[in-house]
């Protein structure tokens, strides 16, 4: 698979201005785009951060020292800022901080990165509609962005960030906010996407592990493990850093291995185990 | 110790929103108070705090009515911790954060140090005790949040989604410290979305629903009640979930809780 | 919960068919007319036309708040003209052993008038549009996009504070302390928190200025799409701006001809 496919960093070490010690330290993997990468690991492991390199958000936006080189697929996060943040969509940890201040309504808001593309009204128009409908928002198109709730204003945050149609999609914490049932239709909407790059940060494994491709595992900024979930979990303990989800302790409490000896993490491998697969 | 709630009614200004509740009383012990956004805990915690008025009915707190206890007299009976802790944090260090709120029960010098040096051990944020709050990270914020209050150490905890932003290993330790303080007598009330986490550290759940009281009582007799967790928009615990889906429609806790049934 | 600013909905007062600049402009020549005359009856006319624009737009709750910040100040002129104005002669009451003249009071009076109506004009400008409103506004009219940012994030920092000072007052209410009756109060319980408040105010604008950056906010093919219209905007703009060049004009004229 040749470079323009694949998502690779190389060394890569991040010091915010002023800080005693990296953020990020040596970072180094390479594995395919267009997959669902799930970020783990405890506060101040620098999801964050990795978060704001993959975007470009470090150090286009926001100065910090970074080291090494990383790209993800096609696009080189450090190149012309103006030309590949419409390729980038990025969910903020608190979805208040994504508001422009410069909408009075929610569909002026999620309007708002089309029209610095100069798109047309009608173009415009159309994108936010069908992107208000896909989260529920249609009702709310009026209303002044700042009077939505926290789980409304966190699906605003993503439907902003979707607007341009991005190849690369960065979630960090975006469920926080939600109920159990909008945390589900938020996974389920996500494992949908396919053709795009998405990175999601989260403290609910038991989504992550139902939802992703690939695990990260984060700890003091380094990485620690990588890998499908079934092969992270499934590991010696690392029951310090991240718990396991349900199903690996259900099925490892009660012998339910899969044909390979690995103990299934996500619900469908649990029916595999099972053999209640349909 | 208890609070003790009578034909409570509240409504927003401006909105189609009210609260109901004819009768509960809720002792020591840990409570979980459970339901879809927008169905009231919010309300119902702000009101007890006595940060919305008293429109209608009483609420009275370990004997004394909620809306006359001020200052250093309602920090001892209540105390709350938000959501968001940038909502309750406005000092400049992490140790002067936990020294603001001691402050306000004791002025007693040694004591009060005492106290911000127990209250940050606990959370164990001690070895950050010189930073400013914006630069720790959101779950260490709600760490510091919470150390606030425990230096306040009212008889009743009022706390409004405490595990969401914590990591997994702060959320064990918060765990701990609330199930010590219901150990000590105190009353610990917790608003969730973690069936789980009701599951397995809560003996007694209410449920509210478009702000009503639906259900009151066990979390065994709740996730085995379909019907009230269909009403009030509630999934089961996550072990459940996984149960219904390999055919098994009976109530389980937790996982050691099923497993436990079904080994030999 | 998330609060939200009393923000103007859509027209439904008639102050809000007239376009930012004229207001801005309208600012522009009550303060050039103020000063044209040092007559208190001048300067209280002043002030009724002002005071008539307030109650005319129902904006006269909050043009009181705005009010209240400047009370200190206009005690501080009453105090100083009062006791020291150059001209006085007739005492007109005696407090601690200091002496109010009625020439300095009448001149602080005036002076007060002043201030008075420049706050209710302005207060009108403030409190019939929002910051989004100029914003878009003034890019329609030409004015480059990075400069219309930097301007409004200076406009969003006083009603920032203030909503983060609320904020910090009810969080105080939560940790024990009770509601301030009164000024000193209020000013002693904030005096502690300024700096985290002023910090945070201000991480908040970086955090603002990240995400529009985030959305292409630099982008040079940014194109407008919505087209606010207002009540005959042009003829106002030519209209206030000769106003204003007439009033100061006069006042040129006043003064260069008393040096002659």
């Amino acid at each position: 698979m040749d470079d323009s496919q694949q998502i690779s960093l190389n060394k890569v070490s991040v010091a915010y201005p002023g800080a005693e010690r990296n953020q990020l330290s040596d970072l180094t993997i390479k594995t395919p785009a267009h997959q669902i990468i799930g970020i783990l690991g405890p506060s101040n492991s620098g999801k964050t951060t990795l978060c704001r390199l993959l975007s470009g958000i470090i150090p286009q936006v926001m100065r910090a020292d970074v080291q090494g080189e990383y790209r993800l697929g096609t696009l080189n996060p450090t190149a012309n800022w103006a030309e590949i943040n419409r390729f980038i969509g990025y969910v903020f940890q608190n979805p208040a901080d994504q508001l422009s201040g410069m909408a009075e309504t929610v569909a002026t808001e999620m309007a708002f990165s089309l029209v610095n593309l100069g798109q047309s009204a009608s173009a415009i128009d159309a994108k936010v509609r069908a992107l208000a409908r896909q989260f529920q928002l249609i009702d709310q198109l009026n209303q002044n962005p700042a009077t939505l709730s926290g789980g409304q204003m966190q699906r605003l945050a993503i439907a902003c960030a979707l607007v341009t149609d991005p190849e690369v999609l960065i979630f960090d914490d975006p469920t926080s906010q939600m109920d159990p049932v909008g945390t589900s239709q938020f996974f389920a909407w996500l494992k949908n996407q396919h053709d795009k790059t998405i990175f999601v940060t989260s403290t609910n494994v038991d989504a992550l592990c139902n939802t992703v491709d690939s695990l990260w595992v984060l700890n003091a900024g380094q990485l620690v493990a990588s890998g499908t979930p079934r092969k992270i979990f499934n590991q010696p303990a690392k029951s310090e850093l991240i718990p396991a989800p349900v199903v690996f302790n259900l099925a490892s409490q009660m012998g339910w291995a899969l044909p390979d000896g690995d103990y299934p993490v996500t619900q469908a491998e649990l029916m595999e185990a099972t053999g209640h697969e349909r | 110790m208890s609070v003790e709630i009578n034909q409570l009614h509240f409504t927003y200004q401006n909105s189609n929103f009210g609260l109901q509740i004819p009768a509960l009383s809720l002792d020591k012990g840990l409570t979980a108070i459970v339901g879809q956004n927008g169905a009231g805990k919010s309300t119902f915690f702000k009101l007890l705090m006595g940060l919305l008025p008293l429109q209608d009915g009483n609420i009275s707190i370990n004997g004394k009515g909620s809306h006359e206890l001020t200052g250093r007299a309602r920090l001892t009976e209540i105390g709350i911790l938000f959501q968001n802790p940038d909502d309750q944090l406005f000092n400049a260090t992490v140790k002067k954060e936990v020294t603001w709120s001691a402050r306000q029960i004791t002025r007693d010098r040694a004591q009060v140090d005492q106290i911000v040096e127990s209250a940050l051990t606990k959370v164990e944020l001690l070895d950050k005790a010189d930073e400013n709050p914006f630069d720790l990270s959101l779950s260490d914020r709600k760490l510091l949040a919470f150390a606030t209050l425990l230096a306040t150490n009212p008889q009743t905890y009022l706390m409004d989604e405490p595990m969401i932003a914590l990591d997994w290993h702060s959320q064990t330790i918060v765990l701990h410290i609330l199930k010590q303080l219901a150990d000590e007598g105190r009353q610990i009330i917790v608003s969730t979305h973690d069936m789980d986490l009701v599951a397995h550290s809560f003996p007694r759940v209410i449920t509210f629903d478009h702000g009503a009281m639906v259900f009151d009582g066990t979390p065994t007799a709740l996730f085995g009640s379909p019907a009230i967790l269909a009403q009030a928009g509630l999934l089961p615990p996550r072990i459940m979930q996984l149960c219904a889906l390999l055919g098994d429609t009976n109530v389980y806790l937790t996982t050691e809780d099923y497993v436990s049934k079904h080994q030999a | 919960m998330s609060d939200s600013e009393s923000s103007v909905v859509l027209r439904q007062n008639w102050a809000q068919n007239i376009d930012p600049v004229t207001k801005l402009l309208l600012v522009a020549c009550v303060l050039l007319g103020s000063l044209l005359y040092k007559s208190l009856t001048y300067s209280l006319v002043v002030l009724g036309l002002s005071v008539f624009l307030v109650l005319a737009a129902r904006i006269q709750a909050k043009a009181l708040r705005l009010i209240e910040f400047s009370l200190f100040l206009i005690a501080t002129i009453v105090l100083i003209q009062g006791l020291l104005y150059p001209f006085n002669r007739t005492v007109l009451l005696t407090v601690f052993h200091l002496r109010f003249y009625k020439e300095g009071l009448l001149y602080a009076l005036m002076l007060s008038s002043r201030l008075l109506s420049i706050i209710f004009v302005t207060s009108f400008f403030i409190f019939t549009t929002t910051i989004t409103e100029n914003a878009t506004y003034l890019e329609q009219i030409g004015v480059p996009y990075h400069t219309v940012y930097v301007l409004i994030s200076v406009c969003y920092i006083l009603p920032q504070i203030n909503k983060n000072m609320r904020h910090i007052q009810v969080a105080q209410r939560a940790r024990g302390v009770n509601p301030q009756s009164n000024i000193a109060e209020q000013v002693r319980a904030i005096i502690p928190i300024l700096v985290p408040l002023i910090t945070k105010t201000l991480m908040q604008s970086v955090e603002r200025s990240t995400a529009l950056q985030l959305r292409g906010f630099s982008n040079p093919n940014r194109q407008q799409t919505e087209k606010l219209t207002y009540y005959r905007a042009e003829l106002a703009h030519r209209g206030l701006i000769l106003l204003a060049a007439l009033l100061g004009g006069w006042k040129i004229w006043m003064i260069l001809s008393k040096l002659v």
